[in-house]
Parts: structure tokens; sequence; C-alpha cells
């Protein structure tokens, strides 16, 4: 009765199992750290992609805006009140701007399924500033299928 | 009886050595992701928020129209006459790095166009982090 001893100890094989589990936590918490890394930072590139294509189309709206403001400026100079918007007109018609009564729209491309839509009102003559901006906005053609491949808006 | 227990014990204590070898090979794939992933992690929250600190401020220039760089913009200090820095950028994470702000004026009859540039600075050693270029445009009155 004496001899008798409740055995529980550390015995053979209990480390093994002990090593695995633990083995397989850090795996786990290793490819999840890495995956999550992964992943906000593809995010992080695609909004800074997403970004600096949009500056550089607002960039090139300016430009646009800046030399349509200096074929008001000469038409301006050359033109009195009454001769003054078709003076405009056939300024801008020449240098290929369309122009929809005194509304002047273009667009510039971000990428492939983004566009920057600029619409001007050109101001009576006579008035401090020449244009108006009407519309200055980002316009999505295509929406992202959300599976993750090209999620785009 | 006394045979068997020592080869338990000799048992024991080869497994437990092959555990120990396995247990620091894994540590040894496994702390260095652990690490990366932490500062790979780091350097984007900070890109994160250094976008959006030159987002601001190139939000901001967008409507510049010529004022000192340094009354325009808060924090601004002039390194040039068309550059000027802001160090101070009000967040924890961006403690070590600063933004610069250039400004190219190109002078026109009809107005002024300004090539502006935004960069995000490393302190220490210098290097662009992220950069952003836009323009403004403030056109002129007629000339009389």
């Amino acid at each position: 009765m004496r001899n008798k001893k409740s055995s529980i100890g550390f015995g053979v094989g209990t480390s093994s199992l002990l090593m695995i589990m633990i083995v397989l936590c850090m795996t786990i918490l290793a490819t999840l750290s890495y995956l999550n890394v992964k992943n906000n930072t593809e995010l992080y590139n695609e909004k800074e992609r997403m970004i600096k294509e949009y500056y550089q189309a607002d960039e090139n709206a300016i430009k646009i805006y800046a030399n349509i403001d200096k074929i008001l400026y000469d038409s301006y100079i050359n033109a009195s009140n009454t001769t003054y918007f078709t003076e405009c007109q056939s300024a801008l018609s020449a240098n290929g701007y369309s122009l929809e009564a005194d509304v002047i729209a273009y667009e510039v491309i971000i990428n492939d399924s983004h566009t920057l839509m600029v619409k001007l009102r050109i101001l009576p003559y006579g008035s401090v500033k020449r244009l108006a901006i009407i519309e200055w906005k980002m316009i999505v053609e295509e929406q992202g299928n959300y599976d993750g491949t090209q999620f785009d808006t | 009886m006394r045979y068997e227990k020592k080869t338990r014990s000799l048992n024991f204590l080869l497994e437990l050595l092959i555990v120990i070898v396995f247990f620091a090979l894994a540590c040894l794939i496994c702390i260095p992701i652990l690490i990366n992933a932490n500062s790979e992690n780091k350097l984007t929250e900070i890109k994160n928020e250094g976008l959006l600190a030159l987002q601001s401020r190139a939000e901001k220039m967008k409507v510049y129209h010529g004022e000192p760089l340094n009354e325009y913009l808060k924090g601004c200090v002039y390194t040039f006459d068309n550059q000027c820095t802001i160090t101070d950028l009000d967040n924890d994470l961006l403690i070590n790095y600063q933004i610069i702000v250039s400004v190219q004026t190109n002078t026109q009859a009809a107005g002024n166009l300004y090539d502006i540039q935004v960069k995000l600075l490393n302190k220490d050693n210098g290097s662009t982090l992220i950069e952003l270029a836009t323009q403004a445009y403030s056109e002129s009155t007629y000339a009389q």
C-alpha cells in the first residue's frame, strides 16, 4: 500500500506534443502577421498610386485651364464688349476646345477607370476674372469587382 | 529494472534534445518574420500618416496665389526663397520626418502658374519617403 505511488509526471512524448503546439501557434502567428503586413502594404501602394495619378491629372487640368485663360486674355485685348464672346468662341475652337453656349468642358484621364471632368464658364466682358469653375470632379467609369483583384473605387 | 529506468531517462533526454533543436529552428524562422512584419507595418503606418499630411498641404497649395510660404502654411520655415520646411508635424509617428514644400513660379501674361512639389523627408538621412507634385494657377486681372 505504501509502495503504490501515483505517477503523474513529465513522461516521454509530452515535450514533443508541447513543442508541436507551440511551433504551430508560432507559425500561425508569423503567417498571419506576414499576410496582414502584405495586405496593408498593397493597400497603401494602391492608395498612393491612385493619389499620384489624381494629382498628375489635376496638374494637366490646371495647365489646360491656364491655357484657356490665356486664350481668353488675348481675346479680351483684341475685342470690344460686343465682339468679346464671338472672339473667344473662334479662338477657343481654333485651339481645339469645344464650347457649348458659354461653357467649356474637357476631360483628363486619371487612369483606366477614372476621369477628371472639368466644366468652365466664360464670364462676361469686364469681369474681374475670365473663367468660373462650374465642375471639377472625378468620375468613376467602371466599378471595381470587389474580389480583391480590381478594387479600384 | 534499473536498466529499464536508465533507458527511459536516455529516451527522455534524447527527445528533449530533439524538441529543443526543433524549437530553436522554428524560432530562427518565425522570429525574423515577426520582426520584419512589425517594422514593415510601422513603415506602412508612417507612410499612411505621411501621405495624409502631404495631401493636406498639397490641397492647401492648390489655391496658392503667390503669398510668402511661411505666412501661407502653418509651421513653415524658409530654407530658400522658393522652398520651405515644416518640421513640427503634430504626429508622434512622424517625429523623425519633415515636409519640404517647393514652389516654382512661371509668370505668364494672363496669370501665374505655380509648380508645387511637396515631399516627406527623413530628418536623419534626408531620404525622400513620399513625393507629390501639383500645380496652382492664379489669374491676373486685365491690363488697363
